[in-house]
């Protein structure tokens, strides 16, 4: 049994850096999206906009915390949290390099399938409790977005579980040392990237923050501190569908080139080439964001239930007929 | 531990005290958390990931919707204290746990009869303790492999000492489900289909009669009315 200190510790070792990098995610989205747009982006706090995010911070901490006069208060409060938290939650069982993991677990994609699938309830309730109609709606569209991705989520992850023979992420990484999961699973990785796009509520599915028609989605009614730990969530979504994206399909930590080449060899290459990958996605996400107009309501759900989840499991079937036929599973 | 225990009692009970239709489905999903924490405690891994992600991910959410979609704000329940439902309600409670604790009671004195038995009812085992169920598997695999007996008694020896080494969970429940189940698990497809099939016949439109109607009857008939109108502000 592990004393609480060494696992408080430990937890800390993995949430600093993860808060850090979400604040400077924000950076990078605004500095992205400006060049996109052929702007400047933030400039003016510390060198190149470098302090922004903290500043930004700062400024949400120190605004009024309001509290709609009809909301329920409790849920209102709790809401924000929950959805910080199991953002939080799902980096446990996330390997940075080989053996460096917080949780090990046998199970630890249905572990984070089963986290995923707990992150509607932070939305939900913040729609529901804050008693206004462009929160409840933006919420409940969330909600039925989520679920409804979330089924073709399981079924594309099943692929590579089939292929790897495992549940743990460590495993699933170690199968791919001679071949990323990318190349034979080429259609599976376009979909995974169209349904994390799809759960983590980011553009071009970003319907329960539609600005034009929801004003703000199901967070219209936070200020402060309650806005920002659902920005704060929702930047940790990301950056954990990236590294899980990073761990199914790019092999983690797996180097292309052999290691003597690495120049970095000294320092352990495999945490530097898992953050070099999980950015990749992150640029992945923002580009989605800076390119690609809004679907429609109806367009979504056309997506979700009629192409995708049609097609992955014809996708997991063709996988698992094709082993089985190559007799490499029986 | 037992401090979750109280956690999850109180959940229980606020289920059906609270008022709020919308407070009773969360402490449902409070307690539905709390069990799949109880069970990760008695050493099951797959079952509790599994509660989480199938009731509290898709059935509960199902749930809330539906409540907040009707948008009940409160039900008062008229529950009068010497009405028959709680009585019998109250027998049946302590009915079921004298069960449950007979059985309990039962596997802890008795566990050599279970060991030995082969020819079990398979279903209650399974039910009851999950180890009994590791354990089987693992001599279903090793029946499988070769049919000695004396294999048998090492490998329930090896499965008391460390069965997590040996076999994994998922293995043994999908071994379960494919080779002595598999009947069941056909039902179970067939219910599931027949629930889809009710849904989607549910929602169906009655568009039967519509599809076979010409379409441009409803522009013509638009135009001409639109003809009269234009007929009417002329003579007037």
């Amino acid at each position: 049994m592990l004393s609480p200190f060494f696992i408080s510790i430990k937890s800390l070792v993995i949430l600093v850096p993860l808060l850090a990098s979400i604040a400077y995610f924000t950076l990078a989205e605004r500095k992205v999206l400006a060049t996109l747009q052929r702007r400047m982006g933030p400039n003016v706090v510390g060198i190149w906009g470098t302090l922004q995010p903290l500043s930004d911070g700062l400024k949400l901490f120190t605004k009024e915390h309001i509290i709609p006069s009809n909301a329920n208060k409790e849920i209102f409060i709790v809401s924000p949290l929950i959805t910080f938290y199991l953002s939080l939650l799902g980096w446990a069982v996330i390997p940075f390099d080989e053996g460096v993991v917080f949780a090990d677990l046998n199970l630890g994609v249905i572990y984070l399938l089963a986290i995923s699938s707990l992150g509607v309830y932070g939305i939900i309730m913040a729609g529901w409790s804050s008693n206004s109609k462009y929160a409840f709606l933006g919420a409940i569209r969330s909600a039925a977005q989520m679920v409804s991705y979330e089924v073709s989520f399981g079924f594309i992850i099943s692929t590579v579980i089939i292929c790897s023979d495992s549940f743990n992420l460590t495993e699933i990484v170690n199968a791919q040392k001679y071949l990323w999961y990318v190349v034979p699973l080429f259609p599976s990785f376009v979909s995974f990237l169209i349904s994390a796009l799809a759960e983590t509520n980011r553009h071009p599915f970003d319907l329960p923050e539609a600005e034009a028609e929801l004003v703000s989605g199901y967070n219209v009614e936070y200020a402060s501190m309650g806005f920002a730990l659902f920005s704060l969530g929702e930047y940790s979504n990301i950056l954990l569908m990236s590294a899980i994206a990073t761990h199914f399909f790019l092999g983690g930590w797996i180097s292309v080139f052999p290691l003597y080449l690495f120049p970095l060899k000294y320092i352990s290459p495999g945490f530097f080439l898992f953050s070099l990958k999980l950015c990749l996605f992150v640029v992945f996400f923002i580009l989605a964001r800076g390119l690609l107009p809004r679907y429609r309501y109806d367009q979504l759900m056309d997506l979700g239930w009629k192409c995708l989840l049609p097609f992955s499991i014809f996708w997991l079937l063709f996988v698992t007929s094709s082993l089985f036929q190559l007799k490499i599973i029986f | 531990m037992s401090l979750l225990l109280l956690l999850s009692l109180l959940s229980a009970f606020f289920v059906f005290y609270s008022k709020n239709s919308v407070f009773s489905i969360l402490s449902l999903i409070v307690l539905f958390i709390c069990l799949s924490v109880l069970l990760v405690f008695i050493e099951l891994e797959f079952l509790p990931l599994i509660m989480i992600m199938i009731y509290v991910g898709a059935v509960t959410i199902l749930f809330l919707f539906v409540v907040m979609m009707l948008n009940i704000k409160k039900i008062f329940l008229k529950i009068k204290s010497n009405s028959n439902s709680i009585k019998f309600g109250s027998i049946a409670v302590i009915y079921l746990f004298f069960n449950y604790y007979v059985a309990i009671s039962y596997l802890n004195t008795n566990c050599d009869l279970f060991f030995n038995g082969i020819n079990l009812n398979w279903l209650n085992v399974e039910i009851i303790d999950n180890e009994l169920l590791k354990l089987h598997a693992l001599l279903a695999v090793e029946n499988l492999f070769s049919n000695k007996e004396h294999l048998i008694f090492y490998a329930m020896q090896i499965a008391h000492e460390n069965i997590f080494s040996y076999i994994n969970d998922l293995k043994v429940i999908g071994f379960w489900f494919y080779t002595n189940f598999f009947p069941f698990l056909l039902v179970a497809g067939f219910v599931l289909l027949q629930s889809i099939l009710g849904a989607i016949v549910l929602t169906m439109p009655y568009h039967r009669k519509l599809s076979n109607m010409k379409a441009p009857l409803s522009s013509s008939f638009l135009r001409s009315s639109r003809k009269n109108i234009v007929l009417l502000k002329a003579k007037q």
